[in-house]
């Protein structure tokens, strides 16, 4: 038994998730692109899954293309928008963006000469619209990619606030977002967020690894990532696979569904670790924004080192991290807290929390009475 | 084995270098190095092991096939690792006929020359055997002039520094080969004592190791694990330093003391400037009192002079003067980037640099005293009970035997 307080980095396969993938990798073995009845039972059931997540993130079904994950999704949005038309332009993006958009535009920076600016962030972790809007009014880029919420602080984007800018200073100007940490948990309308593109992965959202989605604008060309069989209408070829695409539908709508009442439960949590937090008089500081999505806290606590709190709290089956699962093996280095202009000993003293549905308010004063005992033993002021 | 024509053996030669210089003691070196290749490799299979003057001569009994080119490979990288051994050689011996050797050198060619790629040569061969009919510089001649046939447009002769030297030599057989892979060289491990290695994680100590084993030391290790300021992590690198380390060393017992509350007793007590060089007066007493128990007459850690501050001479005076027994500073001299190279070479480097932190990297002082006197170190300590220290360190001390790492 563990108390699993990391939930950002990934999370477990749902129990209705499982039941529901492991019948239909069993009964449902078939290529949706065969001609025959198994194929068009497998092309049905992918179109089910369509309808599902298109309800549920208020798309098209026909916008919606199956991936292996947020990073896949978020390569080929990137790439396939630089690969395609004439070189040059403007990308637009943030300081505050998780490694998989990070990494693929300084790739697309060196490799094919684009252009790559990033806003800054604004003391609480989100961006900062003013600069924004003063390089909107400047120069009117090719691509803006921000994400909806920082997988880091749980620091918000208002993305449909940034629309109306485009509108006013670059129509022309694609809009992707990496909606991993928003989809399911917070309330998303990709029609009404005003997105040419999305990005959703499956195993935050208990979907199995391996699944993810790329939502984007039907007549929005991309130039596809994985060339072959010209599957899913040529964007995105490769056999599909169907029980994945159904477990991510599923997951997505299980989260959608109790939307509510699972950000209602999570945020409960989240002040109550606060407060217990607060009542053990451990000295504390809130990274994290307080209008942040309460799924994800950072939170330093003085004198204390993350790593040290996170091993010491890994010993008792409590998991927590300092920071993004692909970036925590360098100790003390965090490129989003940094941007917020964070001090090192801070940053070096920041963990991040994840709440979840899963988890009760007695884990929660055990996860603040486990973190008190330990900063009381280890601290070092 | 059978060739077309005669029979041949594979089997390894091994050069001895400064231990055939050593006098009486001689024998001594020499079954201490033998006992050490039979250990190192015990789980490849069975061999005999012969000496015979500066040499020893390796064969795989009846079920060790060294014509498995995997298993020779093997063979001979783990030999190329242990101490004593200058250079290795895979070799042929055949019968000492003419014919034969003709035979088998041609064929010994074709397997090199499969590739077709153009390559230049020449033959060294010593004759000891004056039974033989040709003389070496006939010898060398005729197979030079035998093969220049066989690869007209391959091979040309080549005097000075020639793609492949075949060797031969003719005794009472004919021994024949080409490669020579250098060894580790110094002493045999076991020679020269026991050493209590001070094994932190970093580049420098794994490498302070290697040169003590090469003059024949046993080696202890000693890490000073420090939960949770360090990570699991930590322990399972140093482990695995003591596992490469191991590949020249051999066997290394590593002693794990659990630091954290000693560790938390130096951060209350000791001012703040003081507590890189009086954590490291602790650790070395802790390692002497260890370093009773094991027999290990020397203590072995990787400072180098002035590389940091609790590595200045007077901080290094104030850490020897808790030593009761040498303490040995290999690198004492070395530029850093001499040390990592040297860790490259010996393959510890990548795993020292895996950043897990160490004890030494999270407790480090703002503003260390670089230039201590002994009466800061008194001062520093007065508030310590020095005995009740080292007592309960001795009781939190665990022991993990660590076998050398394989298949790297």
């Amino acid at each position: 038994m563990h108390y699993d307080f990391d939930t950002t980095a990934t999370s477990p396969v749902l129990p209705e998730v499982l039941a529901s993938y492991a019948r239909h990798l069993e009964e449902d073995g078939n290529n949706p692109a065969s001609m025959h009845g198994g194929g068009i039972r497998a092309l049905d059931l992918l179109g089910q899954a369509k309808t599902s997540i298109a309800k549920d993130l208020d798309c098209a079904p026909d916008e919606i293309y199956f991936t292996s994950g947020g990073t896949e999704s978020i390569n080929h949005a990137l790439k396939g928008v630089a690969w395609g038309g004439k070189r040059g332009g403007l990308f637009v993006t943030s300081t505050g963006e998780h490694d998989a958009v990070r990494a693929t535009l300084s790739f697309l920076k060196e490799q094919w000469d684009q252009d790559v600016r990033a806003l800054p962030l604004l003391k609480t972790g989100s961006v900062d619209m003013e600069a924004l809007e003063t390089l909107l009014s400047a120069e009117a880029p090719r691509l803006l990619s921000i994400m909806g919420v920082s997988n880091e602080t749980g620091a918000i984007n208002d993305l449909k606030a940034i629309q109306p800018l485009l509108k006013k200073y670059a129509p022309r100007c694609l809009f992707h977002s990496d909606i991993v940490q928003a989809a399911g948990k917070l309330p998303l309308s990709f029609k009404q967020s005003g997105l040419d593109m999305a990005s959703v992965s499956g195993h935050k959202l208990g979907a199995p690894k391996g699944t993810g989605l790329l939502i984007k604008k039907k007549n929005l060309r991309l130039v596809p990532l994985l060339h072959g069989g010209g599957q899913q209408d040529g964007v995105r070829s490769g056999t599909v696979d169907v029980p994945g695409a159904l477990a991510i539908a599923l997951a997505i709508r299980l989260h959608v569904e109790r939307l509510d009442e699972n950000l209602a439960h999570v945020t409960a949590l989240k002040n109550l670790f606060l407060k217990a937090i607060h009542e053990h008089g451990l000295p504390h500081e809130c990274l994290s924004p307080e209008d942040a999505s309460p799924y994800v806290l950072s939170i330093a606590f003085l004198g204390l080192r993350g790593e040290t709190l996170m091993h010491a709290l890994s010993a008792e089956s409590i998991y927590i991290s300092t920071g993004a699962a692909c970036g925590s093996r360098h100790a003390g280095e965090n490129h989003v807290l940094a941007a917020m202009g964070i001090e090192k000993p801070l940053i070096e003293s920041a963990v991040r929390i994840s709440f979840s549905s899963a988890r009760s308010e007695q884990d929660v004063l055990w996860l603040a009475d486990t973190i008190n005992r330990i900063y009381r033993r280890y601290a070092t002021g | 084995m059978t060739g077309e024509k005669g029979n041949f053996e594979r089997l390894i030669l091994v050069r001895l270098g400064e231990i055939t210089l050593k006098g009486l003691n001689r024998g001594r070196f020499v079954a201490r190095l033998i006992s050490n290749m039979r250990w190192r490799l015990s789980d490849l299979g069975e061999f005999t092991i012969e000496q015979s003057h500066s040499r020893i001569w390796l064969r795989g009994k009846e079920n060790t096939n060294l014509s498995d080119d995997a298993l020779l490979s093997e063979v001979i990288d783990r030999l190329s690792r242990i101490f004593g051994i200058v250079s290795v050689s895979p070799a042929i011996e055949l019968e000492a006929d003419w014919e034969v050797l003709q035979a088998v050198v041609s064929g010994y060619a074709k397997g090199l020359l499969e590739d077709g790629e153009a390559r230049t040569f020449k033959f060294e061969t010593r004759r000891v055997n004056k039974d033989f009919p040709l003389d070496s510089y006939e010898t060398s001649s005729a197979l030079g002039a035998l093969l220049l046939e066989e690869y007209p447009h391959q091979l040309t002769v080549k005097m000075l520094d020639p793609d492949f030297i075949f060797f031969v030599e003719i005794r009472d057989k004919i021994y024949l080969y080409h490669d020579i892979k250098e060894g580790a060289k110094g002493l045999p491990v076991g020679m020269s004592g026991r050493g209590m290695l001070l094994l932190s994680g970093g580049i420098d100590s794994p490498v302070a190791g290697y040169m003590m084993a090469s003059r024949g030391m046993i080696l202890d290790a000693i890490y000073f694990h420090t939960f949770p300021y360090t990570s699991p992590q930590a322990l399972s690198k140093v482990e695995e330093l003591a596992a490469l380390l191991g590949r020249y060393a051999g066997r290394i017992n590593l002693y794990v003391v659990d630091f954290t509350d000693i560790q938390l007793e130096l951060n209350k007590y000791c001012p703040e400037d003081m507590l890189t060089v009086i954590m490291r007066r602790v650790m070395t007493r802790i390692a002497c009192q260890l370093a009773d128990e094991t027999g290990a007459k020397a203590l072995i850690n990787g400072e180098s002079l002035g590389q940091v501050a609790s590595q200045t001479l007077e901080a290094i005076v104030l850490t020897d003067a808790v030593a009761d027994r040498p303490v040995f500073r290999p690198l004492i001299g070395m530029d850093k980037n001499d040390t990592i190279a040297f860790a490259r070479k010996i393959g510890t480097f990548e795993t020292s640099i895996l950043p897990y932190d160490d004890c030494c990297t999270v407790f480090v002082s703002k503003h260390p005293k670089t230039h201590p006197l002994p009466q800061d170190a008194v001062f520093a300590e007065k508030e310590f009970d020095m005995d009740a220290i080292l007592k309960s360190a001795g009781s939190k001390i665990e022991k993990r035997e660590i076998l050398p790492k394989k298949g790297v």
